[in-house]
């Protein structure tokens, strides 16, 4: 039975993506399961996690995705002090897939089911702008931009930006309080 | 549409989707060993108005190659050891020497 081609949106490859197994299960194979077929005889389709149907290389170019609009995804100077807060909670240095794990904590709900959806790369968006927010951050002088590769650090300069913002926050609460 | 997916061949009869090597080669470049120099690379060029994907391309296999490459016998030792390992232990077998 030779396989064909559908289109799905991100959801549902989502749902596929759950139930079947990376590299041994293929999407037809979490389908067969969902609609109780037996199992295939002879595996015919590319197996999960697949990037897409494949395109010859004398396709044209897919274009980009559609740009999420500016409203509809955190802002790019909220990932400032979440990334430096998660740094400073690691002690100031840390693999970068532990601080995103920390931002994701911290920024919590304030991410959007667009910042949460993937991108053409496959990327989760929040994580690939959390990327470019480390860059603004070492232009600030925040973070190091000499760190060994995969190592997020913060500065002296990033602490003391740490420490000001975390005094307002207190000065703030206690006029709250006295008022 | 309907068709076998299009694959590259590694050695005879070894042939591999592309979608399947598309992913790996995604996997590689969005690790933290990558990732950051990769964005990097790409802000600079941005910066010059020279981001182009044909560009970006050209860099990318010496990219991943640079880091390969500086794996020394020991890093694919302790690399190999721990998927013995996991083999000893799907197929109950006792540890080796």
């Amino acid at each position: 039975m030779s396989p064909s081609w559908i289109e799905i949106d991100e959801e549902v490859l989502t749902e596929i993506r759950a139930l079947a197994t990376a590299f041994v299960d293929s999407p037809n194979d979490a389908l067969r399961r969902v609609f109780e077929l037996d199992p295939a005889e002879r595996p015919s389709c590319a197996p999960l996690p697949c990037a897409g149907p494949p395109r010859k290389p004398s396709a044209p170019p897919a274009g980009p995705l559609p740009r999420a609009r500016a409203g509809d995804i955190l802002p790019m100077e909220d990932y400032e002090l979440p990334l430096l807060r998660a740094l400073a909670a690691r002690r100031g240095s840390a693999p970068r897939s532990a601080v995103v794990e920390s931002v994701a904590e911290i920024l919590g709900d304030r991410l959007t089911p667009l910042d949460r959806g993937r991108l053409q790369n496959d990327e989760v968006r929040w994580e690939n702008r959390l990327g470019f927010a480390r860059l603004r951050a070492i232009e600030r002088g925040e973070m190091r931009g000499d760190s060994r590769r995969g190592i997020w650090e913060l500065t002296e300069v990033g602490q003391g930006r740490l420490r000001r913002q975390e005094d307002e926050e207190a000065g703030r609460a206690s006029a709250e309080a006295g008022s | 549409m309907t068709g076998m997916p299009e694959t590259r061949r590694i050695t005879e009869g070894d042939e591999i989707p592309v979608a399947v090597l598309r992913d790996l080669l995604f996997g590689v470049l969005r690790h933290d060993a990558l990732h950051d120099a990769l964005i990097e690379r790409m802000d600079f060029h941005a910066r010059r108005e020279q981001l182009d994907p044909e560009g970006l391309s050209a860099a990318l296999p010496e990219m991943v190659g640079d880091v390969l490459a500086v794996a020394t016998r020991d890093d694919w030792l302790a690399v190999a050891e721990a998927f013995v390992e996991g083999f000893r232990d799907a197929t109950g077998e006792e540890a080796g020497p």
